[in-house]
Parts: structure tokens; sequence; C-alpha cells
């Protein structure tokens, strides 16, 4: 996917070259983070399509919509279903998807099991918004 | 500096910074750490507490303890909507500042080579519940002073 618009000054990511804006889904079980984070990806122009509050209900999504979305983020700890098991069966459907885990704990080992299970990055919760627009940026434009 | 000294400065820091990164306005102090070790001493829960359990190397438990008025306005600007009573988005709320609070607390140990983890968080709602310990325990309690109230975390590390 190429971007054609890319300003980190005003924190916009910008469209597709169909015009339309990168979409994205995001997993988490608590309101607040979903809240948070929903409101930064639509500060960077990204929209969000879906939600979800358990690793269950993530995967169920996913199959609908699986192609049609730019950008997944994920927490890990969850109910039902741990973001590490919704990773493993994203990427047995599309090991391409770009999946961004999110996590308060950013251990070097936790890290390194998400990247090995398709990870294309981890944020480490508290985050700052400006930390959060660098990895998406970087995340868009590389995978 | 020991396991027990690296845990509390390491809470000290991460609690600070989740509350000025998640709270707006948020004036956060430390106020006068108390101490006990005794194997029968429960912890008391003063109203919504979020119990996290160290396991590994460093073997406890943590509770992140706030009386119900100050964790209705800490979720109600978390939440950036008005709570008045205690509902499952509060119960959320609490758990996951508990979670952020010793999940960056616990990484910086890690960092440093020492080998732990922690439970998912249990939410524990009532007022002077006792908590016992079935194991010897030091007990730390840590109260920080918030410009919307007391926070009290409390920090029981196995003696051995």
């Amino acid at each position: 996917m190429e971007l054609i618009k890319h300003d980190p000054e005003n924190l916009f990511m910008g469209t597709k070259r169909d015009g339309k804006k990168l979409t994205c889904m995001v997993v988490d079980d608590v309101p607040f983070m979903v809240k948070t984070l929903s409101k930064l990806l639509e500060k960077f122009g990204i929209e969000v399509v879906q939600t979800a509050a358990n690793g269950v209900e993530a995967v169920e999504k996913y199959k609908t919509l699986k192609g049609r979305l730019d950008l997944i983020t994920c927490d890990i700890t969850m109910p039902e279903m741990d973001g590490l098991q919704v990773l493993e069966k994203v990427m047995q459907f599309d090991r391409t998807q770009r999946v961004v885990m999110i996590s308060a704990l950013g251990s070097k080992e936790k890290v390194k099991t998400a990247m090995q299970l398709g990870a294309k990055y981890f944020i480490v919760k508290p985050f700052k918004a400006e930390d959060v627009f660098r990895i998406l940026s970087f995340v868009i434009t590389k995978f | 500096m020991g396991i027990k000294e690296d845990i509390t400065v390491a809470l000290y820091g991460s609690t600070k910074m989740v509350l000025k990164e998640y709270v707006d306005n948020i004036t956060v102090n430390f106020g006068e750490v108390t101490i006990a070790t005794s194997q029968t001493r429960p912890i008391i829960v003063k109203g919504c507490a979020s119990l996290i359990t160290l396991i590994g190397e460093l073997k406890g438990k943590v509770l992140v303890d706030l009386p119900l008025e100050t964790a209705l306005k800490i979720s109600s600007i978390m939440n950036d909507e008005e709570l008045t009573e205690f509902n499952d988005t509060v119960s959320m709320t609490i758990n996951e500042l508990a979670n952020m609070i010793v999940g960056n607390a616990i990484n910086k140990l890690v960092d440093a080579g020492i080998n732990v983890d922690i439970s998912i968080p249990s939410f524990i709602f009532g007022k002077e519940i006792a908590l016992y310990s079935s194991e010897a325990s030091d007990i730390l309690v840590v109260p920080v002073e918030t410009s919307y109230g007391n926070i009290f975390i409390t920090i029981s590390i196995a003696s051995k």
C-alpha cells in the first residue's frame, strides 16, 4: 500500500491511493483504552471500523473483515482469549496483516514472542500519542 | 538495593507516570510508607481494589486500592464520562490502571534481569474487607496523595 499523505507535524497519516481512509480494528477489553486509542487513530486519519472487547469477538469480527483491514491494534491481556492467541489466529488467515500488540507488560520475552508470532510491532502502555503515531507510521509504511 | 526495595522504587515511578499520562490535571505525591512484618496481619480493602499476584523470583501481591469516591472521580476522567456509581466500567478502569502501574514496575525489574511476571488483576469491591496471606510476608502500604483523593498501594512480598 502506498501512502499519498504523511505529515508528522499534523499527526496525519493520510489516505490510500483510492482516496479512502486507512482502516483499523481496535481490540481491547477496557472501554477507556478503546476510546483513547480510537481518538488517537482518528486524529491520525485512520478510521476505526470495528472494535472488540475480547479475543473470541476479535477473531469472529476479523473473519468478516479480513482483506478490508489495514491495521489491527490488539491488547494482550484479555478474557476469553488473549491477544497472542488472537494474533496466531489472524496470522493463520493472513501473514501480512498488520497487527500491533499493546500491553502493559513489555518484557523482552513478551515482545519476542509476539514478534515471532507475526506482530509487526509492540506498544507498551501507557503510551504517548507521538510514540503511537511514530510506530503506526513505521508499520504502515514498512509492511 | 534488595529486590523488595527495587519493586517499591519501581512502583513509585510507574504510579506517577501512569496517573500523569491518563488522568488530566492530577497532582501526585507520596505519603509516609508504613511497614509491617506479620503472617497474620491482613490487608484491609478500602473500596475499589485491584489485586495482582507477582510470580517468579519475586513472590507476592500488589493491591491498588481506592476509596469509592476517588475511584469514581478517576474513572470518570479516564473514560471521559461522568460515573456516579460503581459499575463494570469503574472496575475495568481501576483494574487497567493497576495493570499498567504494576506492569510498568515489573518491566523495569525484568529489564534488570529479575525473573518476574504478574497475574491478570482480580477486582475486589467493598469496605473493610480483610485479605489474609497464607505465607509470611513483609507488607508495605504506600499512600499516594492525588488531587482526586488518596490511592493506597499495598505491596506484600513473601519473606522467603
